[in-house]
């Protein structure tokens, strides 16, 4: 019997957005991404209801990965979120508080789902065109010639996630390694295959002991210290094998075998591992290194002619070892190594940090992978750390392509609204031709969009601070609730460009209602460097993915659900 | 079907809070130097445990919930690098809880608390880290001190005459205060110093020298002079009232420093070359170190032993078992084999019996007298080996057995097939100890030594079989204590004095900006909440050295520990107007810390001790700096991130579950 209970027929919800249930899940959702958002966000606890690990995140890719949705609208929205994150790492929460929020605007306004997702599809294009503009006025020219731009997209990047736990000493630090590693990374002249950075994870040292190393750092049990003092320092030759050389036949997994008694198997392939082994010494290779395990006598056999043995590289290490050296991997024992499968090394060096021995392999020639240490006290907030700096370095790899940022602190969000509320004004009529609705639809979808922005930008608040927005630049200004404010520091903006002057006139940021009137944001003529600044390519993407998956839920007509 | 998906609770910053201030309610009597032990039971089982510190109380307690499980793995980095002040840590953690939330409670923003709170931090580390003396000023001071006592008690009876008298106690007072004023400086009131030496023959061999370590000569037994660092005064200030355990520690120390090689033994405690062997049903009296790794062995064993006791034995080690079907980590056996013979193959002798004639046919090829191996043998092949006098130890720890391998040069195998003349080592000498009974067998304790080992083994011993666990953590307690005073090279005051110095140092922050004038004074208007927050933290510590004297008994309650703390506090405003030099104040700290020492002696113990006591110098009570502020750290660290989480979610729920009924469920 296949079945011990009827079938169930499927369930279909029709219009789900009207559902008062699934708005208050949006809700919920909304409110988790945007209290995470920012450099004062707050923290989230993960954890299994069975037990096992703790996981305290604000990262939006951590979290929706270890969170399992049963709602469809939800799942889609993760997908989304994670989708954009795998390609770009920056701005997850950014495309969920904005996606979310196109969608609660949209239906606290009254808009018609259709009418909604033609419009916001109209002010994409015109944020689009807006934003890859010459003249926009929130984005910066990134100048490879100074570091500054570079060092200031890393440090808002890390800066970012307070899970991480660092004090602005720490974090100048952190920056100034994610820019180097990143620098050493980008292929000289004469390569163009792009370096990588590996992170090594160490609990229990302080930040400051954080470092970057070129080449390649592989972790040396304490139990089979490896001994350098007998070899000569120089390059040397290097090979990889990515089969296990444990002496045993586990390529023929669950096959039966029928074996003589008399024959022994494992003595057989032993043998054949050692001639392997004589090869490779007659071959005068200086490093033989295994993804899998090697076989003790071989690693005897290996040590006493004076080679250095690693084994259990593991995956994520045998790839660029490949790389960075130029040897190819070797998936059998049984051939032997031809001698352009022989790598080049630079060098070996030991190092000793935390308790912990690492082997370092360097380059021969100007090879672009580098590792970066990472120390902190705490396992959560190394997680994070690391986490962060993955992504920091993945957006400073994104200006390659694109060399611009975009302000940050809200800046952005904020001049943007602006100027779409501007030029829908200007345009109403022929926009709302051309999308097929009447012109205040028209205008209240734009309103809706742009308290869709404003939200993203207030998200950046969880203090009860007051944020403004001045009225000729467009700008993203903070206050202080309980300041005295008879002070005589003069506070810029949030992202930096826009000093305080007394005739800059500034409304409240109010996400129910952007009551004022239409302005064109004024350029800003100052030489100065804003102090945060937000990937561009990613930011880009981020509104692109977020108003489409908007515009996906407000045609979700019917959702139909197999209950089996 | 069952909908598996996340919950999300939006917990105020409280809950979370309040269950870490809840859970360290359990660490106020682990705090201090005389501990209360705790009996935990299970009620399943009924089996009981006795715990006498917080990382053990919280291994066995098994609590769940997130808050809980963060704390045990911040308790267990912790305890896995330190060794001791998880009750600091725990205490802090639940103190400064507190203060999070009742800065909540004032309406105070997160982000400012967050701000305020590492600030104050920040102030307290720096004020330690000034006061903080060095390990030889420490180790010198007493040893003066003790001088003078010397002098002190000799001048009544002896040929001294008075004047001389005098005269070297007053230039011991000026070198004394010398020493104090800068804690940094060294010894350069030699010359009196050297002038004294020579009057007065000191019981032991103490040279002072012009030199930035204090060598001590010690005369060995086979006259070989060894100039190292004599850890025992150093062992007096940290010892926090484990005498006895650190009588032992200061012993390994002096074991290592004899048998290490001269290029080797850099340091004056290896703790990586300690190792703990427990002795239940001992009296505690029995607890003694020896050089070299001493093991349980049975009777047969213990035979042989006493057989191979004269002479200098080849050893040879394995790493895994030592048996047939043994195959090294990483070997995956085939699952599915059958073997197929025809019959004349069949010879009678299985494998495993050809196996252990082939191994014991190298062992004897070799020469072999002694094998240890890291996992288990074969019963047959210890059988054979005792009956040709091989003696195989098993069950012996990887650091041990690598540590015979660099001093015998032998070479760890993984099959003893791979045993050649270059992995077989020498020059390793047995003896039989003591015969030892325990739940009716007999075993005999062992001792595997080697020459150029500094490897040293505790043995403790304890007549209560339930406290043993506890001796063996407060052994490696001391034993890390001293490690990272040398590490370190500095020393904090302690028994409280460190932390009277960040109250004081907390409350006269605001004071210090008033008298810097205005210019700090738009900055203090923006940050008004801050001198909350410190005032807060200030009384957090005044909590902790409250519970610290209700623990060692000086006073009856904490709020006569309040009063007294709160006068120490103003005397020290009254006789020293604020400046930067904490040394000065060290003097008057001295007198504070001699309270705390003195415990609960009533007035006349002390009468009657008056005469012995001159002669027992008082060493002062000291902490390790790099522990007590990893201490500080680590409990804020668990605070901030408890405080700054404002969301749980729970991932793999059931739909159906009562449990998650007030969560939203995604």
């Amino acid at each position: 019997m296949s079945r011990v209970c009827k079938k169930k027929s499927s369930v279909c919800t029709d219009e789900p957005l009207t559902d008062d249930h699934m708005c208050h899940k949006l809700a919920v959702m909304r409110h988790a991404l945007s209290s995470c958002y920012g450099p004062r966000g707050r923290l989230k606890q993960i954890h299994n209801n069975v037990g096992g690990q703790v996981q305290i995140t604000s990262t939006s890719a951590v979290l929706l990965r270890a969170m399992a949705f049963s709602e469809p609208l939800i799942r889609l929205i993760s997908a989304a979120i994670l989708d954009h994150s795998s390609r770009f790492s920056d701005c997850g929460l950014f495309t969920g508080v904005f996606c979310l929020g196109l969608i609660e605007h949209g239906k606290r306004l009254g808009l018609g789902s259709a009418v909604a997702s033609r419009v916001y599809k109209y002010l994409l294009e015109e944020c689009n065109r807006y934003l890859s503009a010459d003249d926009c006025g929130c984005k910066v020219q990134v100048d490879f010639s100074s570091i500054r731009s570079l060092i200031t997209l890393a440090h808002t990047a890390v800066t970012s996630k307070p899970a991480c736990m660092l004090n602005p000493e720490e974090s100048q630090h952190i920056a100034s390694l994610i820019v180097q590693a990143f620098l050493r990374s980008v292929p000289s002249a004469s390569s163009n295959i792009f370096g990588r950075t590996l992170v090594v994870a160490l609990e229990g040292p302080p930040v400051s002991d954080s470092a970057v190393f070129p080449g390649l750092l592989v972790e040396v049990p304490i139990l089979q210290s490896v001994d350098l003092k007998n070899r000569n320092p120089g390059p040397c030759k290097i090979v990889l094998f990515g089969t296990s050389l444990s002496g045993d036949c586990s390529e023929i997994g669950e096959a039966a075998l029928e074996i003589q008694v008399g024959i022994n198997p494992e003595k057989v392939v032993l043998e054949q591992l050692l001639k392997l082994g004589e090869r490779v010494v007659q071959d005068g290779v200086g490093v033989f290194a295994c993804q899998k395990v090697i076989h003790p006598v071989l690693q005897q056999y290996l040590k006493e002619r004076g080679l250095v043995v690693i084994e259990r590289l593991g995956l994520a290490l045998i790839e660029p070892i490949a790389q960075m050296t130029g040897a190819l991997i070797m998936a059998s024992i049984c051939s032997p190594v031809p001698a352009k499968a022989y790598g080049q090394l630079g060098g070996l060096h030991l190092h000793r940090i935390a308790s912990k021995e690492l082997l370092q392999l360097l380059p021969s020639g100007e090879a672009a992978v580098s590792t970066m240490v990472l120390c902190h006290r705490n396992e959560t907030m190394l997680e994070e750390l690391k986490v962060t700096c993955q992504r920091a370095e993945h957006v400073l790899r994104l200006t390659l392509k694109e060399p611009y940022a975009l302000i940050g602190g809200g800046c952005t969000e904020t001049v943007l609204s602006a100027y779409i509320k501007h030029t829908s004004e200007s345009k109403a009529s022929e926009a709302a031709l051309s999308v097929k609705c009447s012109r205040a639809e028209f205008l209240l979808a734009t309103e809706a969009f742009c308290c869709s922005l404003h939200s993203v930008a207030l998200s950046l608040d969880h203090d009860d601070q007051h944020f403004l927005m001045d009225l000729t630049h467009a700008h993203c200004w903070v206050t202080e609730e309980d300041a005295h404010s008879k002070t005589t520091t003069l506070h810029p903006c949030c992202c930096g460009l826009v000093k305080e002057r007394a005739d800059l006139e500034k409304i409240f940021l109010n996400i129910s209602q952007t009551a004022h009137h239409s302005f064109l944001p004024a350029p800003i003529k100052s030489d100065d460097q804003p102090r945060l600044l937000d990937s561009f390519t990613a930011k880009l993407n981020a509104l692109n993915v977020a108003v489409e998956t908007a515009n996906l839920m407000l045609n979700a007509r019917y959702i139909i659900r197999d209950v089996n | 079907m069952s909908l598996l998906g996340s919950a999300a609770i939006n917990q105020g910053h409280h809950i979370g809070l309040q269950q870490l201030e809840a859970m360290a309610a359990a660490a106020h009597t682990f705090l201090g130097p005389s501990k209360r032990y705790k009996m935990i039971q299970d009620e399943a089982s009924g089996e009981a445990v006795l715990v006498c510190s917080c990382y053990r109380l919280l291994e066995q307690l098994e609590l769940s919930g997130s808050v809980a499980q963060l704390l045990r793995e911040t308790t267990h980095a912790h305890w896995g690098t330190m060794r001791s002040g998880t009750a600091s840590l725990l205490f802090l953690a639940g103190v400064w809880s507190r203060v999070a939330l009742e800065c909540l409670h004032q309406g105070i923003s997160i982000r400012h608390i967050v701000a305020g709170m590492s600030k104050g931090l920040e102030v307290c580390l720096e004020a330690c880290k000034r006061s903080a003396v060095n390990v030889e000023s420490v180790v010198c001071k007493a040893d003066l001190q003790k001088q003078r006592l010397r002098g002190k008690s000799q001048s009544g009876g002896d040929c001294m005459n008075t004047e001389d008298g005098l005269l070297s106690e007053l230039s011991l007072s000026i070198g004394v205060r010398d020493l104090a004023q800068d804690g940094a400086k060294t010894i350069n009131s030699v010359p009196t110093l050297c002038f004294l030496k020579d009057q007065y023959p000191l019981k032991h061999n103490l040279k002072l020298k012009h030199s930035r370590h204090f060598n001590s000569n010690h005369i060995t037994e086979d006259g070989r002079t060894n100039t190292r660092f004599d850890i025992a005064r150093l062992a007096e200030a940290v010892h926090h009232g484990c005498e006895m355990t650190m009588s032992l520690v200061i012993e390994a120390s002096r074991i290592q420093c004899r048998y290490s090689r001269e290029n080797q033994c850099r340091k004056a405690l290896d703790v990586d070359k300690l190792v703990t062997c427990l002795l239940p049903g001992l009296s505690e009296e029995h607890s003694s170190v020896l050089h070299g790794y001493v093991v349980l062995l049975s009777a047969e064993q213990a035979l042989l032993v006493k057989g191979l006791e004269e002479r200098t034995l080849k050893i040879s080690l394995v790493h895994g078992d030592l048996s047939e079907k043994h195959r090294h980590v990483g070997f995956n056996r085939p699952k599915n084999v059958t073997y197929i013979s025809d019959c004349s193959d069949l010879t009678g002798i299985s494998r495993e019996e050809e196996w252990i004639d082939e191994a014991l046919r190298i062992l004897l090829n070799l020469k072999v007298d002694i094998v240890l191996v890291s996992g288990g043998v074969t019963e047959q092949l210890k059988d054979h080996c005792l009956h040709h006098h091989i003696l195989i130890i098993e069950h012996v720890r990887v650091s041990i057995l690598n540590d015979f391998a660099t001093a015998t040069g032998a070479l760890p195998v993984s099959y003893i097939t791979q045993l050649s003349e270059r992995c077989v080592g020498s020059g390793v000498c047995v003896k039989t100890l003591r015969d030892y009974r325990s739940e009716g067998t007999e075993w005999t304790l062992v001792s595997v030594v080697t020459d150029g080992t500094a490897l040293v083994t505790a043995l403790i011993a304890g007549s209560v079989h339930a406290k043993l666990q506890s001796m063996e953590d407060q052994f490696w307690s001391c034993a890390y204590r001293v490690h990272h005073a040398l590490k370190d090279g500095k020393l904090l005051p302690g028994a409280g004095t460190a932390e009277l110095i960040c109250i004081h140092q907390l409350q006269n922050h605001g004071n210090v900006s008033e008298e810097r004038g205005d210019k700090l004074d738009a900055a203090r208007a923006v940050v008004p909440y801050e001198q909350v927050i410190l005032r807060l933290m200030a009384e957090g510590w005044m909590d902790y050295v409250s519970t610290l004297m209700v623990n060692t008994g000086h006073v009856k309650s904490k709020t006569q520990a309040w009063t007294c703390i709160a006068q120490h506090i103003k005397q020290w405003e009254n006789r020293v107007p604020w400046s930067n030099e904490m040394p000065e104040t060290l003097l008057k700290m001295e007198n504070y810390s001699e309270i705390m020492q003195r415990g609960g002696e009533s007035e006349e113990e002390e009468e009657e001790e008056g005469m012995l006591e001159r002669e027992r110098v008082k060493m002062g009570v000291y902490d390790n700096m790099t522990v007590k502020f990893e201490v500080w750290r680590r409990a804020l660290d668990l605070v901030f991130l408890i405080l700054q989480t404002d969301t749980e979610i729970v991932t793999g729920i059931n739909n159906r579950e009562g449990q998650y009924r007030d969560f939203v469920i995604l």
